[in-house]
């Protein structure tokens, strides 16, 4: 069934975008290497803080 | 996108992953290129805390577009892949939203965190959204187990998650990233996406259902526990197209009854007129009402959904139709539409009951299958047949398959609709055969 597939496919992806997503942005920000460390924008928004 | 060209449907089911994909994956992306509030806290742990529950909010958020029964998502799936997809995606994010907390103690050390009662409001709101997702998505899993109606199933439901969404986003609106920045704005975002999905499913699509609503012309008994209704449009503009296989919600609204929704396969090929057939076994508490229903009753639709219908595959020649019991209703409507419409496919029709008094539409299956040339072939098959009946007994298995249908039948399609337990060891028993599975169709639809 073409559909199921679509399913599995689809589920699996989820859980490797969803999983991927979290996992390498928190790897970027935890070493500082995130935009928003070193946007302007960003700094001065610390600054504010 | 036109439904019946495969080509068009794949594509479309390829661009609507893609973009449920991208969605779930953006807020951690936005988080960490967004200038926010939060001063670095700069540890992994608590870094992928705060992200795991960035996506399984925004998860839970998109379950409620999910559950909307948006045509323009439902269209290259069929309602049923849909419904088994919200499923999978309530636990990918229980899963990420409970170790949230977990992450957050383990990478600050601060595990009383979980366990101390004298925390601030917005962690007892966190707390409670937690608890509200729990509850809904077992309640869920094991609804049948531990035998709550799925009415009130379905209402508990719909307050669990509203619950879900706005103490989660109480919750994440007063703690870390999302306390100032434009984080916030994409936050408002996601919740209001959920939220106008909500409304347009609980208020806004029922209230269009009973502004244009059908009303019942013809209360018919099939069998002795088979009944169908007849429904029209009360708008001569107003016309449901559907395609012969697919099934309906409907409402009916009846003096001394609730107004309950539920799915019913329409019967009937197109007409003309928009008018529509369900035909309906007493098998709950609903349906064992259903013969109450008058001529006259107001009746709102919603639908047509599912992609069980030959008419999205229109290169497939040769049909195998096999069902059992009431599951002969979707097929009914293709073999309707096929006599209708002139446009027959080479069909063969297994169609399994326990007694002869239980084959529905019996007469019209006769009368479609009786010409020297007509393309319909129809074998009954009985599991408690009398003495005297001369057809075929037992269970539609592989060997009954196999003596009917077992010339070149990788290049045969088959449809089957009847209970799982049916369907289930076909599926398996085709697969073995040498059916590709692309030529297997079933509806797996069960509330």
């Amino acid at each position: 069934m073409d559909r199921v597939r679509y399913l599995r496919f689809t589920v699996a992806a989820a859980v490797a975008v969803a999983l991927a997503a979290a996992v390498c942005m928190s790897l970027m920000r935890s070493s500082g290497q995130g935009w928003r460390d070193h946007h302007p924008a960003t700094a001065s928004a610390m600054r504010a803080t | 996108m036109d439904p019946r060209k495969p080509s068009q449907a794949t594509a479309a089911a390829l661009g609507r992953i893609l973009i449920y994909l991208a969605v779930i994956a953006t807020p951690p992306v936005l988080a960490a290129i967004l200038p926010q509030s939060r001063h670095g806290v700069h540890r992994f742990l608590p870094q992928l805390a705060n992200n795991l529950a960035l996506v399984g909010y925004t998860i839970v958020a998109f379950q409620f577009i999910l559950a909307a029964r948006l045509k323009w998502i439902e269209r290259p799936f069929g309602l049923d892949m849909i419904f088994a997809f919200h499923k999978a995606m309530a636990l990918l994010g229980v899963v990420f939203l409970l170790a949230h907390p977990l992450l957050m103690a383990w990478g600050e050390n601060r595990w009383r965190l979980l366990s101390r009662w004298n925390v601030s409001w917005p962690i007892h709101a966190g707390r409670a959204a937690l608890l509200c997702l729990v509850i809904a998505v077992l309640t869920s899993c094991f609804r049948k187990r531990i035998h709550l109606e799925y009415e009130r199933w379905r209402a508990w439901h719909n307050v669990l998650v509203v619950g879900v969404l706005v103490l989660g986003l109480v919750h994440s609106l007063s703690m870390g990233d999302l306390r100032a920045g434009p984080m916030r704005l994409v936050w408002g975002g996601v919740f209001g996406a959920a939220m106008l999905a909500y409304g347009y499913h609980r208020f806004f699509s029922p209230y269009r259902g009973r502004r244009h609503p059908f009303e019942v012309v013809e209360v018919r008994r099939e069998t002795h526990n088979v009944w169908t209704l007849k429904l029209r449009p009360m708008e001569a503009r107003r016309s449901n197209r559907h395609l012969p296989g697919q099934f309906h919600f409907i409402t009916l609204y009846r003096r001394g009854f609730p107004f309950e929704e539920h799915p019913f396969t329409i019967s009937s090929g197109p007409a003309a007129d928009g008018s529509l057939a369900s035909t309906i076994k007493e098998s709950g508490d609903f349906t064992r009402t259903i013969m109450k229903t008058a001529v006259g009753d107001r009746v709102a639709v919603r639908g047509p959904f599912g992609r069980f219908s030959h008419a999205l595959h229109p290169d497939e020649d040769e049909l195998v139709l096999i069902a059992g019991g009431v599951g002969i209703t979707p097929l009914m409507s293709m073999l309707r539409s096929m006599r209708d419409t002139g446009d027959w496919k080479d069909v063969l029709l297994i169609y399994g009951n326990r007694t002869e008094e239980d084959i529905i539409f019996g007469q019209e299956l006769r009368d479609m299958a009786g010409g020297p040339r007509s393309p319909l072939k129809v074998v009954h098959v009985l599991s408690h047949a009398e003495g005297a009946w001369q057809g075929e007994r037992g269970h539609i298995d592989r060997d009954l398959i196999l003596r009917h249908a077992g010339e070149r039948l990788g290049a045969k399609a088959f449809y089957i609709c009847g209970p799982p337990a049916m369907a289930g060891p076909l599926i398996a028993s085709l697969g073995e055969l040498g059916v590709p599975p692309r030529r297997i169709h079933t509806e797996r639809f069960a509330l």
